[in-house]
């Protein structure tokens, strides 16, 4: 999962250097639009649904991987 | 093509007149369109009436007359019902779900709110004060269905609303400033048709028009949804901004209203697309192409672009925050007129936009045709007209303070060529030097972000040794070896009173309000 993360990140936004802390705001520059489109691309790649109201908790690499490996525990 | 005459347009002076009227032309027109899960749900006047009255009588039963009545709710159909059932009976004070507990409480306590409609999506923001005695909370998930069974014919409704006040204070609409205190301006139906009417004097609106912009803000709501029932067309709606790039190709609307990071976003999406499609060499020369037969009055943007986003759109206004003219360019390229607009709440909240046949990307457009603009010696835009508010809630100082001569003081400098505005910078950001001289930091600071390693700055003052000088604070991720050779090239371009004396590199970013404006009395001394 975090490879293939870290390839959405790289294709759609340039982003090389992927680190576990990094936050989409204050390393990447990600504006809220975009890290709602990468919310999309997520979306589409792992078949999850990611609720707004979530959206105030991902601010970091690692708070998104951990929500996704719920989320796909919980589909399973 | 400066100057070029108004459109014409019906004048409705209150909702009811705008209702009574589209209704009467086309009730079957399909009114709001939105996808409730995989199926889209159509709502035509008639149905938005009906469930209009039957919310109407709803509140008019539970005896809440004249009582505040805020809606916290994410975007969706029934916010439109519950604001036309509330406006000609209540006040509905329009609250942001964005908002923390703390102050949505303390919102509903100064402005007093009597009722809360909130929903299954914003439960979490009240569970810590909804059992209150003095506030009683609503969930629209609960009771909209059985309300709405409740049926009451429409020419119920008009008796009831016929003799509407069109000048009665019937929306508190929030304003953050950017000290942080919030203050509720008054505006009537008056003021909402008035700025409705302007937006469509400037440019012709057809149907359907796409909302993605939260309900909660009166640039999001007024010239975003509401302008769309006043013509009688249709409005889509956006439920989530996740949803936002579907929908654009699915409703294929004709007008979107965005804020600049969306303007901004979704062009950069175009781009980043076409690149990882290997396609951005040919879009370029595609868009030389294109930019060459324009001069010779041939457009072809349609045929090019026209799957970029889709075929139809032609108009995206934007508002809320200063837009970067580059991208008002970059989308005429493509055939889109993206139309700078500036307002303020306090104004319903529109001012001008930018028309489409007199098109300046440094302006923020022609004033609206009802509106009396004009700038005071100190270079401050004054504003006149029936989309003035009627004053700021239980604040009659601020409400003293912001009139002069029977002119709205907006609080922000500019300068008018003929009714087009162009906006210099905020008053209140004004620093005024020892020397006498003032300072518009804007100015700086606009040379400033134009560096590529800088992400937020402001410019503000220092004291030193009984000295006030001027300083740039930094916030940046990946500052250069030799950032003073940048300050002293914006210095180099500036008057010599305003030159940097320092600057100083923030470790995170600057603190904002809920509308992304940064606090600038936190800073500086």
């Amino acid at each position: 999962m975090i490879a293939a993360l870290k390839k959405l990140m790289k294709d759609n936004y340039g982003i090389k250097q992927i680190n576990d802390d990094d936050n989409f705001k204050k390393d990447y520059g990600l504006t809220s639009f975009d890290f709602v489109n990468l919310v999309c691309l997520i979306e589409e790649e792992y078949h999850i649904e990611i609720d707004e109201k979530d959206y105030r908790s991902l601010n970091t690499v690692s708070e998104l991987i951990g929500y996704l490996e719920a989320k796909s525990a919980e589909v399973r | 093509m400066a100057g070029y005459p108004y459109l014409d347009v019906v004048v409705y002076n209150n909702f009811y007149e705008m209702l009574h009227s589209v209704y009467g032309k086309t009730p079957e027109e399909i009114a709001i369109r939105y996808r409730e899960k995989e199926t889209i749900r159509d709502i035509t006047y008639r149905e938005m009436l009906e469930e209009t009255t039957s919310f109407y009588f709803y509140l008019k039963n539970k005896n809440l007359k004249n009582k505040h009545i805020g809606i916290l709710s994410e975007n969706r159909y029934e916010y439109l019902t519950i604001y036309f059932a509330t406006v000609f009976q209540n006040v509905i004070a329009p609250m942001d779900k964005e908002n923390v507990p703390e102050n949505l409480w303390k919102q509903i306590h100064d402005f007093d709110i009597s009722v809360v409609f909130y929903t299954d999506k914003t439960a979490h923001l009240i569970e810590s004060f909804k059992d209150s005695d003095a506030v009683e909370f609503i969930n629209i998930d609960e009771v909209y269905c059985s309300i709405i069974q409740d049926k009451h014919p429409i020419d119920l409704l008009w008796e009831e609303i016929k003799d509407t006040d069109s000048d009665r204070f019937c929306v508190l609409a929030f304003t953050s400033g950017t000290t942080g205190d919030i203050k509720g301006a008054m505006l009537s139906q008056r003021n909402v048709t008035a700025c409705l009417r302007g937006a469509l004097q400037n440019n012709v609106l057809k149907s359907p028009s796409l909302a993605v912009l939260p309900m909660n803000h009166t640039y999001g709501f007024n010239p975003g949804i509401l302008c769309t029932l006043y013509n009688g067309g249709t409005i889509c709606l956006t439920m989530e901004l996740k949803h936002f790039q579907r929908d654009l190709k699915e409703y294929n609307p004709y007008f979107v209203s965005m804020v600049p990071m969306i303007a901004e976003g979704v062009y950069k999406k175009i781009m980043a697309e076409a690149k990882r499609q290997k396609k951005d060499k040919l879009l370029k020369r595609m868009i030389k192409l294109s930019n060459f037969l324009l001069k010779f009055k041939i457009d072809i943007r349609r045929m090019l672009f026209g799957n970029l986003i889709n075929k139809r759109l032609k108009f995206i206004s934007c508002g809320g925050a200063p837009l970067n003219p580059y991208y008002v360019d970059r989308y005429m390229e493509l055939g889109i007129y993206l139309l700078n607009g500036y307002g303020l709440t306090e104004c319903a909240p529109l001012i001008c936009i930018n028309r489409e046949f007199d098109m300046d990307s440094e302006s923020v457009g022609t004033i609206i045709k009802e509106v009396d603009a004009k700038i005071a010696d100190d270079g401050e835009i004054l504003i006149k007209g029936p989309n003035v508010m009627l004053g700021y809630y239980k604040n009659p100082e601020a409400t003293a303070e912001c009139m002069a001569d029977g002119y709205f003081k907006t609080g922000d400098y500019g300068y008018l060529k003929e009714r087009r505005l162009y906006v210099t910078g905020r008053k209140k950001n004004l620093i005024i030097l020892d020397n006498g001289k003032n300072v518009l930091p804007e100015m700086i600071e606009a040379k400033l972000s134009n560096l590529d390693w800088i992400k937020e700055c402001i410019v503000t003052t220092r004291r030193v040794n009984d000295n006030r000088i001027l300083v740039a604070l930094i916030y940046t991720e990946e500052a250069p070896e030799d950032i003073q050779a940048d300050i002293d090239r914006i210095n180099e371009s500036l008057p010599e009173y305003m030159r940097l004396a320092d600057y100083e590199l923030m470790d995170k970013e600057f603190e904002k309000n809920s509308t992304k404006k940064i606090l600038r009395n936190k800073y500086g001394e």
